[in-house]
């Protein structure tokens, strides 16, 4: 079967799972609403001096305003736009870096595999949020690109490893074996034939990275160590909102509402990407 | 079995080591403990903050720097030294050794309470779902998960916090503490009623991290359950007229019980990350908040004690789930 017919089976399967269709739905409306909606709506999440202040959700400001002159609604535009790039970018950022550290693990075995798996051990020391925490403590005036690529950086570790396992198992297969006494070099087979099959799986783990970077930068944020003013962020909201939760409860549970679906969301399309790639991972075969 | 724990202690201790060391390196090019002070009105003397440098030893080398933190031999004011019990001067005025000490029996107890709580809960709903699959029971307890997995910590834990102070307005007087670890007049109380204020203080905090926690071990648990319900063994104690409860609970348990046990020494270091978030929101004066202080303030050697606890915990706990392991499953002990 060639690759784009059984990527397409994969896309038919995954549409035919409705959790996993609404949810994708769900964040291709919340990505319009980030990146489109701010050149709709008339207020951005910067200061506006001249709206009423301290306001709760009226029709001129839907999700109410601030004590400072701040549109909420802007504001949670902005935060889920920046939830959004920086979760993908830094799951791209860690799952790149870990894929290619478990590809050159699974690849060279010997002392370079119980090397760079002594790295990873040393790097799982400390829980990641922590060691995200220590180096963003000191980075102020962060664009959503730095935090990212923070992040990215900080969660390389778990893809090292499931790759590394997974492209173990493939080189133990018979077709890197007949492919080497086909007199092919060694990296192209890595790169060529096992790192397509490892592919489908290793985009499952960067589906759940998703989430674990779109929750450390929420988390990085509400500690006051991510984004903060004049930029704003969904945990940075929520964070702000949870001490006025009692007299001003839409600014906190707004933002919070946003947060929680996008991270749901994420989640329910990545099982969905499982289970439609458990059906047809494995007939992916490169040519 | 004694050679395999030999082994895995010795591991532990290099990987250790090595973690320090980049630790170290980590901490001292991301904090800069003079930068606060360089920004203050009216502007600190040059003089002042020289002096401060050589206190911090902030003037030697990289490599120098490591070791004296490390072993404490060589130029020092006997400040300094890991290896010799000295944690290093601090920025914020207090002795590490002493916060590190009062802080961590705080967040233990909310980590070791919440582990435990997590495990049971996730092992309970895991067998009760994989023993009734597909069951109403099963897909409303996998739901359930589902949604505690995806919700984010720092949201779940205001909104649980909102929750109690919710309840205490309802009842009309306070029967859940909502914020800190004691209360304010701990100290006076007699022995049985302090142990009813840290209780007390701890329910909430407690419940949040569980919540986020029990989720991912009992998917894991009910998908072993499942497996294992299918094996040979388990059919034959069936055939041979076992009730049912004696089926899962004494053939079918045990061999499920293994992923669970490594996912739990996962499970500590995501329960001390949650308890920065938890200790945070519920205003604890625990470790969670002594690292946010510290680094809010570029203290090195602060930051650089709290890695120290942070990572001797989980390395520990990892190697506790590889003993239980090899315990409970003689295969794994090569």
């Amino acid at each position: 079967m060639t690759r784009t017919a059984s990527a397409r089976l994969v896309v038919r399967h995954f549409l035919r799972q409705r959790g996993a269709s609404i949810a994708l739905g769900v964040l291709v409306l919340l990505a319009v609403f980030a990146f489109v909606g701010p050149s709709l709506w008339s207020y951005g999440h910067t200061l506006h001096r001249d709206i009423p202040a301290d306001q709760g959700p009226t029709w001129a400001h839907p999700f109410g305003t601030d004590r400072a002159g701040h549109d909420l609604l802007g504001q949670v535009m902005r935060g889920t736009r920046q939830s959004l790039l920086v979760g993908f970018v830094a799951a791209a950022v860690g799952t790149t870096i870990g894929a290619a550290v478990g590809l050159a693990a699974a690849h060279w075995r010997g002392w370079v595999d119980a090397l760079l798996m002594r790295l990873v051990d040393v790097a799982l020391v400390v829980p990641a949020l922590v060691v995200v925490l220590v180096v963003a403590g000191s980075t102020q005036g962060t664009s959503w690109l730095r935090v990212a690529v923070l992040i990215g950086a900080v969660t390389w570790p778990r893809p090292a490893r499931v790759v590394r396992g997974l492209a173990r198992n493939e080189a133990a297969r018979g077709y890197v074996e007949a492919a080497g006494a086909m007199g092919y070099p060694a990296r192209r087979v890595m790169f060529r034939h096992v790192l397509p099959n490892v592919a489908p799986a290793v985009a499952v783990d960067a589906t759940s990275a998703v989430t674990l970077a779109i929750l450390s930068e929420a988390t990085l944020s509400f500690l006051g160590f991510g984004f903060t003013v004049p930029d704003t962020s969904l945990g940075l909201l929520v964070s702000t909102g949870q001490a006025a939760i009692a007299t001003r409860p839409w600014r906190f549970y707004i933002p919070g509402a946003f947060l929680t679906v996008l991270c749901i969301a994420v989640h329910v399309a990545g099982d969905g990407l499982r289970a439609a790639l458990g059906e047809h991972g494995g007939a992916t075969r490169a040519s | 079995m004694l050679p395999y724990v030999g082994r895995r202690l010795l591991a532990m201790v290099l990987v250790l080591l090595a973690a320090s060391l980049a630790a170290f390196v980590l901490v001292d090019r991301t904090t800069d403990p003079l930068g606060p002070l360089r920004l203050r009105q009216p502007p600190v003397a040059e003089a002042t903050l020289q002096d401060l440098r050589a206190d911090l030893y902030l003037d030697r080398s990289l490599p120098e720097r490591y070791w004296l933190w490390l072993t404490g031999l060589g130029d020092t004011e006997g400040d300094i030294g890991l290896l010799r019990g000295e944690w290093g001067p601090s920025v914020q005025g207090t002795d590490i050794g002493d916060e590190l000490r009062h802080r961590f029996v705080v967040t233990f107890r909310l980590v070791a309470a919440a582990l435990v709580l997590s495990v049971a809960l996730a092992v309970v709903t895991g067998v009760v779902g994989g023993a009734r699959a597909r069951s109403r029971t099963d897909r409303a307890l996998s739901g359930v998960a589902y949604v505690a997995l995806a919700v984010p910590l720092v949201w779940l834990g205001a909104v649980v916090k909102q929750a109690g102070v919710w309840v205490n307005d309802l009842v009309g007087h306070r029967i859940v503490w909502t914020v800190g670890a004691t209360s304010p007049d701990h100290a006076s109380l007699g022995g049985l009623a302090r142990l009813g204020d840290v209780a007390g203080h701890l329910v909430l905090p407690t419940v949040t991290l569980v919540a986020a926690g029990y989720a991912l071990i009992s998917r894991q648990q009910r998908a072993a359950m499942i497996a294992s319900l299918d094996r040979d063994h388990v059919r034959a104690a069936r055939a041979k007229g076992l009730h049912e409860r004696g089926v899962v609970l004494r053939h079918a348990l045990r061999p499920a019980l293994g992923p669970t046990v490594s996912l739990s020494a996962l499970l500590v270091a995501e329960s001390l990350a949650g308890s920065v978030i938890v200790e945070r929101i519920f205003r604890w004066r625990g470790l969670g908040t002594y690292l946010l202080d510290s680094l809010t303030v570029g203290d090195a050697h602060a930051v650089l004690g709290y890695l120290v606890v942070a990572g001797v915990l989980v390395s520990l706990a990892n190697l506790a789930a590889d003993i239980v392991q090899a315990a409970l499953d003689p295969r794994v002990r090569t």
